[in-house]
């Protein structure tokens, strides 16, 4: 596709890596060049680093507008909210911005925009990577910017071996080329760090992808099992239950609290069941879950499900006092053939009056056959009941709460790619940012008896204290009066 | 605010610092070289006193029976915030040597410690962790968040100096264009970041603190423009816009890598406290809006013709995003609510 009676060679600054220099050096005619794939609108249009800006800022200032609009209500809930903008919001989804089909094309066009950045830089970073054969060309080390240039009255000879031990303290091996009259010493490290700003690239593809795989291969639920008991079955966000491979039992369910009714630590005892055998027993706290063939169990919540051992103190209008223990459901006789006396349920807080009343028992009775309706005691108020007004009273003294315990229930198939996605940015990052690949080439050319001495350094990193490295060298060397 | 121990070390490590601004300050306006050991000293003290006064903060916890790393609250993290910037400018002015931009840094950490002291809504005293906040990556995290928003915040003030330098540029006479530079670049990021950050105390205090922020961006312009080439002369002893853009672009990437590992924190900790490495929380949110302006900032030195100005303005934005993020999302709901205490 080239002619040989043209050379064009395309030499890619550093400094402008958006765009190439087209350098003619002979022929006649310029004959037109067939579109490369490469040159083509498309990729370069995709190539380019002002798409990755426009984007991450498009992608930062739609994030901006989800928090202030608040996400997962229903439909409804803007049109009333927000008279003038709420079908706006809704037909453009906004209200689930984050997993909108607009949101999620700007991150797919990153993504693009990424792996054709990649791909389009990649081979000339492979290819100063790995030179192969050819090696470093003095003549680009001579043109650094960063160079000192001057004279000495050491003979070249000396001047070269002094150099050679100089660039050997460094990292990497120091060579020395000689040509015509001049000698090259060169020495570079660090050429893999170029890769850095891969790694981060491919990084962010990672993280994209696990998040994508998890939205569409996970789950998150609750569940709500009371001690001593167990299920299989969570409810999740969209309100539809999905039954888990296993079965989980609440064994027992602690909590502690501060001095100041605070919760300070949150326990349940799990123990897990598959097809029939017992898998796996764990304690799990608010920060440390339970996790198996891929399920997550999460210390959430907990509540007040019941009581039991419930002590209560019977007193007949005779005076006769009686204690027993029960629980919800049981019937006792009531001495003196008052009938029979039952606690049906019980609830934490009870409304009633505008007032709420804690820790309250429903109750009835059964006289001569007919039972009646329910009434209420409340724990620990002895006497309570005596406003009945009835053959007898009862005063409930203690009991015993049966809590539950809320598990938040997680699958997430796309976290381990997440995570590599994490370790890899941080990588990426500390390398592209804080590493560099250096070269240093001192020429040396015979002046006299003496020589004259040029110093130069290639950074791949701007780096302020570039200039004074190479003057720290200068003075090494016995350079005196640098500018 | 209670009288322990450690507020009490604390405030007066804040003085400290207030005292290291003024010495740096004079150095700087008065070209006193002499006087940049005696700040540098002054600073090295406020820090190591910020530092014992976490320190005693952290074992007085564990004395009232409620042991934790003090960064759970508003008051703890903004003292951090204090030492982290102390630190990395102590840490910056040793590398990169410049001296004079201690006169910006240091007096930030002393604000930022009298906020904590006297803002009503920021107590000092010591609470017990909620069993969410207990774990090791919640000290990663907040550990990385606040290096990485100290190391903004000094990016921040070199920009300012940045455009404070272009704006006064060569030119005798300020002019009008100028002026309204200085407007949007001073008195806008003022009113707004105060505005944020006392909107959690009352509508009212965010508006005074608005108009307190407008005011002194007004009177930093007005003794700019009367003074001319004074101002000008004082901007020489900073380094030159190449190199200041430079040292800019060198903070922010240290700043970037450690929003990115405190995001990564957050989202490990997230996702072993309740199954979620991101629930797009507002916080969580913000954070990431900070992250993705510093990364557009990043890309767009890549560009050409994106020069060193631009860059400055980007780095006052994403600034900006970091004091939403610290301050603003208490106000719109979430999990990560430091108002409660």
């Amino acid at each position: 596709m080239i002619s040989d009676s043209e050379i064009l060679s395309v030499h890619t600054c550093h400094e402008m890596p958006d765009r190439r220099i087209f350098k003619k050096i002979q022929g006649p005619y310029l004959m037109s060049q067939p579109l490369k794939s490469r040159d083509s609108f498309i990729w370069r249009a995709f190539a380019s680093i002002r798409l990755s800006v426009v984007v991450l800022f498009l992608l930062a200032a739609s994030s901006v507008s989800g928090t202030f609009i608040p996400q997962g209500n229903p439909a409804e809930f803007y049109l009333y909210k927000y008279p003038a903008a709420g079908k706006f919001i809704t037909s453009l989804d906004m209200h689930h911005l984050y997993s909108s089909w607009w949101f999620r094309g700007l991150l797919l066009l990153l993504c693009v925009n990424i792996t054709v950045c990649s791909i389009d830089r990649l081979s000339r970073t492979w290819k100063i990577i790995f030179p192969g054969r050819k090696g470093v060309n003095p003549e680009r080390i001579r043109k650094a910017r960063d160079s000192i240039t001057f004279e000495s009255a050491t003979s070249k000879e000396d001047m070269v071996r002094a150099a050679e031990i100089l660039l050997a303290t460094g990292k990497g091996k120091s060579e020395a080329k000689h040509i015509e009259e001049e000698a090259f010493i060169f020495t570079e490290s660090g050429r893999w760090t170029r890769l850095g700003v891969y790694i981060v690239h491919i990084s962010v593809l990672l993280l994209l992808a696990g998040g994508l795989i998890g939205s569409v291969y996970g789950f998150r639920g609750t569940m709500n099992i009371p001690e001593g008991k167990e299920a299989s079955d969570i409810m999740t966000g969209s309100g539809k239950p999905v039954t888990l491979p296993v079965a989980v039992k609440c064994d027992d369910f602690d909590v502690s609290f501060y001095e100041s009714g605070m919760p300070k630590e949150f326990r349940s005892k799990l123990t897990l069941t598959e097809n029939g055998r017992e898998v796996l027993k764990k304690d799990i706290l608010v920060n440390s879950p339970l996790r198996y063939k891929g399920l997550s169990f999460f210390q959430s919540s907990y509540g007040v499900e019941g009581a039991t051992d419930i002590r209560i103190e019977i007193v007949t209008k005779n005076g006769e006092k009686s204690e027993r223990e029960i629980k919800i459901g049981d019937t006792v006789e009531v001495p003196g053939n008052f009938g029979y006396f039952t606690v049906s349920g019980f609830e934490e807080n009870f409304h009633v009056k505008g007032h709420t009343l804690k820790e309250v028992f429903a109750c009835f009775m059964i006289n001569e056959g007919k039972p009646s309706d329910v009434f209420i005691i409340p724990a620990g108020m002895p006497g309570f009941d005596k406003m009945r007004g009835g053959n007898f009273y009862v005063n409930i003294k203690n009991y015993k709460k049966i809590w539950y315990t809320g598990l938040q229930v997680t699958k997430d198939p796309g976290v381990p790619l997440v995570y590599t996605g994490f370790i890899l940015m941080i990588a990426g990052c500390i390398v592209s940012f804080f590493m560099a690949h250096r070269q240093f080439g001192i020429f040396v050319r015979q002046a006299g008896s003496g020589c004259v001495v040029r110093i130069c350094g290639v950074s791949s990193r701007k780096n302020p204290l570039f200039e004074e490295i190479i003057k720290s060298m200068a003075e090494k060397l016995g350079g005196k009066n640098l500018e | 605010m209670d009288n322990s121990i450690n507020t009490l070390i604390i405030s007066v490590s804040g003085y400290i610092f207030g005292l290291a601004g003024l010495i740096y300050l004079a150095a700087w306006v008065f070209k006193k070289q002499g006087l940049y050991t005696p700040a540098l000293i002054t600073a090295i003290t406020g820090s190591l006193t910020n530092a014992a006064g976490i320190g005693i903060r952290w074992h007085e916890s564990y004395k009232m029976g409620m042991g934790h790393a003090p960064l759970s609250n508003m008051y703890e993290s903004l003292v951090f915030f204090s030492f982290a910037l102390s630190v990395v400018y102590l840490i910056y002015e040793n590398r990169m040597k410049i001296r004079t931009f201690g006169a910006i840094a240091l007096p930030m950490c002393f604000f930022i410690i009298m906020y904590a002291e006297l803002a009503p809504n920021v107590s000092g005293e010591i609470k017990p962790l909620l069993p969410a906040l207990k774990s090791d990556w919640l000290i990663a995290h907040v550990i990385s968040c606040f290096i990485g928003y100290a190391a903004f915040a000094i990016a921040f003030g070199l920009s300012i100096i940045y455009l404070m330098k272009t704006s006064t540029g060569t030119v005798e006479n300020i002019n009008a264009g100028a002026i309204i530079r200085m407007f949007l670049f001073l008195c806008v990021p003022l009113s707004l970041g105060l505005f944020l950050a006392f909107r959690t105390t009352s509508l009212e205090a965010a508006l005074k603190a608005a108009w307190a922020g407008f005011g002194t961006g007004v009177i930093i312009i007005f003794i700019v423009k009367i003074s001319g080439s004074k101002i000008i002369e004082m901007l020489s002893g900073l380094p030159d816009l190449k190199n200041l853009d430079v040292l800019t672009y060198r903070v922010i990437a240290f700043g970037f890598l450690f929003l990115t590992a405190g995001i990564i924190t957050g989202s490990v900790w997230a996702n072993s406290a309740w199954g979620s490495y991101w629930s797009w929380d507002p916080k969580e949110t913000w954070s990431l809006i900070t992250w993705l302006v510093y990364a557009a900032l990043i890309h767009t030195r890549l560009m050409a013709g994106w020069a060193g100005e631009r860059i400055a303005w980007l780095s006052i934005l994403g600034f900006m995003a970091v004091i939403f993020t610290y301050f603003g999302v208490n106000l719109l709901q979430g999990m990560h609510s430091y108002s409660v205490g």
